[in-house]
């Protein structure tokens, strides 16, 4: 490749990932150099300017036409933009929690490397969304995995953080390994790694043995990606490492991480094995993917199961919300599972609604646990009174994770509901265990919710709010409310700019 | 946005002011502030009346999520209207009510009145929609702010409950509703209720007919406490009196006979609904009557005494329903059975929403509500004993009261079932009338519980916390209005019947009527000496003798022990899903890594192996295969004995030396295939890495050798089947081959293009030529940071 090539990109494509690559750099520079005493909670400001500035790259070339640079290694498509979206936007609020972030011991001398591991996650969270390869999507997952597993040890000298982080480690790679073989699997069928040429040459496969290949190669990716989904069978490492990670990680995992997740997952599922015909039955060839529908409702109805019941008896918050955002990424199985017209929007939408209802809580979550040191349900007692307009929020949030309308998460649950009764066979069975298993959430967000409103407080001191955490409360629980009311300006939103991913192969 | 939706949502807005009046104009009760608000909606409504008189049916709708077909429509018809002047006349007396009840000073009345607004605009929204979404939402939240108002004297544990135990079921209810909501949707495509009732005909014969009308029931029959799941509804009286007056008796409650009214035009060509509605209103009517005469608490026998009223405006309106399949016959023969229920809709607002009230009278001025500590009242409170009576009275039926007339139309609905020839009503339908009579006989015996244990007998000073008087005249207001409209729909019930009943039925029974025409109905006192007359006259009878020898049978409810209740059933669902989960979590989330990666390999081992066999996935193809010779066989028995001494190796050092030796004969086996490149890379990667373990292994603390490891049947089963599947796998991915082996490049090319004669170094050096220099950076990289590390450590030790 000569100078020309390179200089012929279209560069500008990448600015976001320049940006956020760029700040990270400079940030990690920064804290070599600067004298010890400086408060290190100037470069996460910076940091969070930095992901603004992303944004606004991102916002600018949401009108650019759908491009790939770098042998499309590269995207830059609707799905891309769209998903870089939500990863920009929960970073910017988890970043706000980590500004904020005072664990009891202190964390003085990491606070530097706290904000620009972050960033790098970020960075290959946003490489995997738009990544057309293997190669460059499997680093992405790395970087975000590498950056993620530090980030859960941040909390050197407390040893459940570093229990967390041992496990995070073996589990997820674990998990990477059966993710690679399943990879190296459709890479020996096909020859290559870009998956748009995967796809037209898996289009042409008549073979049916090299089908039940792929439907191998399908198993090992899928229960490899479970991983950084949280759902089952990989679901067992999230509550340990959301316990024992700092506040902010946790929720940067339960976010940032988990849409990332479904972002490689979407590519991967849908670039591979949409594209294989299956000889069934019926006289049309069905995609592989279709042909998988049962063992993924398994998977979806397992995880939510799983997810929701466990959640039933826990008393430490975080382990609460762990096993939370696994029956979530359930509810969002469901979607995926169907394959519906509407997968797409209800993805996306379920994200965006949980990237707000999720990183609120956490806030609050945040500022609750740092006060005391204790994790346990009983800290929620009494909010309502000691801080009415905290309860409030934590109540919107709860609502909307809960699914009660007038909140986003009622709307992602419907248009999920829809996706799922719209396809011709309808997944009854599936809607049945959702519609069963949000019942069942009832119990323990409802009792999250009677302790903050029904029972007496333990201690009557006043909670301190602190900027980034209030910023935070306010901006989404505005954004539940918002897109409870009116989520059409979020789904307008999406189908103006995006096609509906039309451009998703091309 | 009209001036309807306006109305609709004007309570919400209303409650963002509260904390306001309550902050800064402490010295008057906030209730004051809120009063004008239900009183001025209920002259809206009124006005209405003009237009729902003709048949008019308004509608406005707001765009909400077009891309759903999801508007804010909203519609005005008679049956809507008449519960938004449910809501509205009842809530105005409710909120008045409520100032004299509640104290300014001690109760926090900020969060009452916002509760209470909430519900408000809620329970309007439910019953003016015309979107089954946008229904379904208003719906949620009536079950929530129930929730919240239930659980408004929190620091009482019963309260929690019952705050809990409501929300739970009837959410149950809501989510089932949805479903049926998205099931119509399906067959409808469209939420919009009166485009779906223009449909009705066209999608009986669906096959999610049935299921949809079996969600839809779920949903109405939780949120009106039908029987069995009407076990919330007495928890529910933990909240404060007005609050059961307003929600749990005339307006929430109803909910769900607005639903399964509203949906009669949809459902109703199908017998099921006629009997799976009127069955289980009929069975709700005799269960709550009879539990009504056993309890001892005032609030709780008008809980099951308004479980039982629900279930009879809920069969009514599953006969009403037969009136459809017969077209034919006079208009009035059947769909009496639906006049009554609307009309009884209405009395029972008024004689319940009167009793309640007084109830919280009691309450509020003797301390108590058990009808064992009360008695001989009627001296102290002559005020409350009078509206008791008109309250007593018209419940159990007696004329001149409403409740006597609707009571009286109920009998003649249910008798009518006997002429009923159609789903085997024919057979079995004799078990209305008889029921209904029965139940009948519970609730006069109930209501005369309620009046004379209450007011009459014996007065007991000292069994009582306050000393009984006459309640202030604004806690008395509220029942009197009551009171006299009980009288007033008693002595001139067509005041209602052309305004509100006739325009009510045209809604649920629409397809009766052709354009223009109206149901005509009259309600008259006397019918001359009819069935109906008779049975109410044995109704009297009965009740009478069996009131006056309660003590005699009352072992009745002795059969029916605690241990089998319903309650019961559900504390123990409750009870054990949460140590289910409890003991779930224990075993399956015991935090050791080794379990959880147990589950993920049998997991993985499971699904595998199950979609190898099912897709018959296997090949085993032996063209490519080289001669097997005793080198390898040795090389392989010795890799085998290694392996398995290794699990029975005492010291962790054989363990580590064993497992070189089976990595020595992998290398071996590189030097049997003439690969000695890779033999040596082999050979230095095991040395490494047995270096590397005796170095980790001599700072691990010492293995006590007594501690022998134990036998673990599950993991050697796991570990054999990981290493079988992906034998197998691999055995197959080697047996298909798809392309030419890139090997066969190198082959050709080394030497022309690359002028080298080892094909190794070639390919490293020069094909790969990037690869390896990045890796060689990467191990650069590393060895400077173990550099730093190690330099680090020197000079700390040195400062230490």
């Amino acid at each position: 490749m000569d100078l020309e090539t390179l200089l012929s990109y279209e560069w500008g494509t990448m600015a976001p990932e320049f940006i956020i690559l760029g700040v990270a750099t400079a940030l990690s520079l920064l804290d070599l150099f600067m004298p010890k005493k400086v408060d290190r909670r100037i470069l996460g400001w910076l940091g969070f300017t930095g992901i603004l500035a992303a944004i606004v790259a991102l916002v600018s070339l949401i009108g650019h036409d759908t491009t790939s640079i770098l042998f499309d290694t590269f995207r830059l498509d609707g799905f891309a933009k769209a998903f870089k979206l939500i990863l920009l936007a929960g970073a910017a609020l988890v970043l706000l929690l980590a500004i904020d972030y005072e664990p009891k011991e202190g964390m003085k001398e990491y606070r530097g490397e706290f904000f620009y591991l972050f960033l790098t996650a970020l960075l290959g969270a946003m490489m995997m969304s738009s990544s057309g390869d293997l190669i460059t999507l499997f680093i992405g997952l790395e970087l975000l995995s590498l950056s993620s597993y530090i980030l859960a040890g941040m909390r050197k000298k407390n040893l459940q953080s570093n229990e967390s982080a041992m496990k995070y480690v073996i589990n997820g790679g674990i998990s990477t390994a059966i993710t690679l073989f399943g990879m190296s699997y459709v890479y020996g069928l096909t020859g290559t790694t870009n998956l748009k040429e995967m796809s037209l040459i898996l289009g042409n496969i008549a073979d049916p043995q090299h089908v039940y290949i792929l439907g191998l190669a399908f198993f090992l990716i899928f229960i490899g990606l479970s991983f950084k989904i949280a759902s089952a069978p990989f679901h067992m490492w999230a509550p340990d490492v959301y316990e024992g990670a700092p506040t902010p990680v946790t929720a940067f995992l339960s976010v940032v991480s988990k849409t990332a997740g479904f972002v490689i997952l979407l590519r991967l599922l849908l670039a591979i094995f949409a594209s294989v015909p299956v000889q069934g039955d019926g006289a049309e060839p069905l995609p592989l993917l279709l042909r998988m529908q049962d063992y993924l409702a398994f998977l979806a109805g397992a995880t939510m199961i799983i997810g929701n019941v466990i959640a039933l008896r826990q008393r430490n918050v975080k382990r609460l919300f762990a096993y939370s955002s696994i029956a979530h990424a359930g509810y969002i199985l469901v979607a995926l599972t169907t394959m519906s017209y509407f997968m797409f929007d209800a993805i996306w939408f379920y994200l965006l609604a949980y990237l707000f209802m999720n990183l609120g809580a956490f806030a609050i979550l945040q500022l609750i646990t740092s006060k005391t040191g204790s994790e346990d349900i009983g800290q929620f007692a009494g909010l309502y009174q000691r801080a009415p307009v905290l309860a409030v929020g934590m109540g919107i949030f709860i609502l909307s994770l809960a699914g009660i309308p007038g909140t986003a998460g009622f709307i992602g649950k419907l248009n999920i509901f829809m996706g799922a009764l719209i396809r011709e066979p309808a997944h009854f069975v599936l809607v049945g265990i959702m519609i069963v298993m949000t019942v069942v959430s009832y119990v323990y967000y409802f009792g999250l919710f009677t302790q903050m409103f029904f029972r007496p407080a333990a201690d009557d001191s006043k909670l301190k709010l602190s900027p980034g955490i209030t910023t935070v409360v306010v901006i989404c629980a505005a954004a539940t409310v918002l897109f409870g009311i009116m989520p059409n300006l979020a789904l307008d939103f999406f189908h103006q700019n995006f096609n509906g991913f039309s451009d998703f192969l091309q | 946005m009209s001036l309807l939706h306006l109305a609709i949502i004007s309570p919400l807005l209303l409650a963002l002011l509260v904390p306001i009046f309550y902050r800064y104009f402490r010295q008057i009760h906030t209730g004051w502030f809120l009063l004008p608000l239900p009183i001025l909606l209920f002259i809206y409504f009124l006005q209405f009346i003009s237009h729902t008189k003709n048949g008019e049916v308004i509608t406005e709708t707001a765009p909400w999520i077009p891309s759903f077909g999801v508007d804010f429509a909203v519609r005005i018809d008679g049956l809507g209207l008449l519960f938004a002047l449910l809501i509205t006349g009842i809530g105005s007396l409710v909120v008045l009510y409520s100032v004299y009840y509640l104290s300014k000073e001690h109760e926090k009345l900020n969060t009452f009145y916002i509760y209470l607004l909430l519900f408000m605009t809620a329970m309007l929204g439910v019953v003016l929609s015309d979107n089954l979404i946008v229904l379904y939402a208003f719906w949620e939240l009536t079950s929530f702010s129930s929730f919240l108002l239930i659980g408004y004297w929190y620091h009482r544990e019963r309260s929690r409950y019952g705050a809990q135990k409501s929300m739970i079921i009837t959410v149950l209810g809501g989510l089932s509703m949805l479903g049926g909501i998205l099931l119509l949707h399906i067959m409808t495509g469209t939420f919009n209720i009166s485009e779906i009732i223009l449909q009705s005909g066209d999608i009986v014969n669906h096959v999610l007919f049935i299921p949809a009308m079996l969600c839809f029931l779920l949903g109405a029959f939780t949120k009106s406490a039908q029987f069995p799941f009407h076990i919330w509804l007495p928890d529910a009286m933990e909240a404060p009196t007005p609050v059961s007056a307003y929600l749990h008796s005339a307006t929430m409650v109803k909910a769900g006979i607005y639903l399964v009214a509203r949906m009669t035009p949809v459902f109703a060509h199908d017998g099921i609904w006629i009997w799976l509605v009127a069955g289980f209103g009929i069975v709700t009517l005799f269960w709550g009557s009879f539990s009504a005469v056993k309890q001892t608490d005032l609030k709780g026998i008008l809980a099951f005494s308004t479980v039982s009223q629900l279930g009879m405006i809920m069969s009514l309106l599953g006969i009403g329903a037969a009136a459809l399949h017969y077209p034919q016959l006079d208009d009035s023969f059947y769909t009496v059975a639906t006049t009554a229920a609307v009309f009884h809709l209405v009395n029972h607002a008024t004689f319940k929403g009167s009793l309640f009230m007084v109830a919280g009278i009691i309450d509020h001025e003797t301390g108590t509500r058990d009808i064992r500590r009360l008695g001989g009242l009627m001296n102290f409170m002559p005020i409350t004993f009078t509206l008791a009576i008109i309250g007593t009275f018209s419940m159990a039926g007696i004329p001149p009261f409403n409740g006597f007339l609707s009571k009286e139309m109920f009998f003649t609905g249910m008798v009518r079932v006997l002429e009923m020839d159609i789903f085997n009503l024919e057979t079995w339908g004799f078990l209305f009338p008889v029921i209904a009579w029965i139940a009948s006989v519970f609730t006069f015996i109930y209501s005369m519980v309620l009046l004379f244990k209450t007011f009459t007998g014996k007065h007991q000073p000292d069994k009582l916390p306050k000393t009984p008087h006459e309640a202030p005249i604004g806690l008395l207001i509220s029942p009197i209005i009551l009171a006299s409209l009980v009288i007033v729909f008693g002595f001139f019930p067509n005041i209602l019947s052309h305004n509100i009943i006739s325009p009510a039925m045209e809604s649920i029974l629409p397809g009766l009527l052709v354009e223009g025409q109206a149901f005509d109905v009259h309600i008259y006192f006397w019918h001359g000496f009819t069935v109906e007359l008779f049975m109410t006259i044995g109704v009297i009878a009965l009740g009478t003798l069996l009131y006056f020898t309660y003590p005699k049978w009352s072992r009745v409810y002795g059969i029916f022990t605690e241990r089998f209740s319903l309650n019961r059933a559900y504390d123990s669902l409750i009870e054990n899903s949460q140590t289910g989960s409890y003991n779930f979590t224990k075993t399956y989330m015991n935090g050791s890594i080794r379990t959880y990666l147990v589950y993920i390999f049998s997991f993985f081992v499971f699904i595998l192996s199950v979609s190898l066999v099912a897709k018959n996935a296997f090949v085993y193809d032996t063209s490519n295969v080289s001669q097997i010779r005793i080198y390898e066989i040795i090389i392989v028995l010795i890799m085998a004995i290694a392996s398995v001494t290794i699990l029975f190796a005492k010291s962790r050092l054989t363990a580590i030396i064993l497992l070189g030796a089976v990595g020595y004969s992998v290398a071996l086996f590189f030097v049997v295939f003439r690969a000695p490149d890779l033999a040596l890379t082999q050979l230095v990667i095991e040395t490494v890495s047995v270096a590397l373990f005796l170095l980790c292994f001599y700072h691990l603390p010492k293995k006590r050798h007594e501690e022998r490891m134990s036998f673990k049947l599950t993991n050697l089963l796991i570990s054999i089947a990981v290493g079988a599947v992906f034998t197998l796998i691999a055995l197959s991915a080697h047996s298909s081959k798809f392309f030419e082996p890139i090997s066969q490049y190198y082959v050709e090319n080394t030497y022309e293009k690359a002028a080298g004669k080892n094909m190794v170094n070639v390919i490293l050096v020069d094909f790969r030529g990037f690869d390896t220099l990045f890796e060689i950076c990467v191990l650069g990289i590393a060895a400077l940071g173990i550099y730093a590390m190690i330099k680090l450590r020197m000079t700390r030790g040195k400062e230490g």
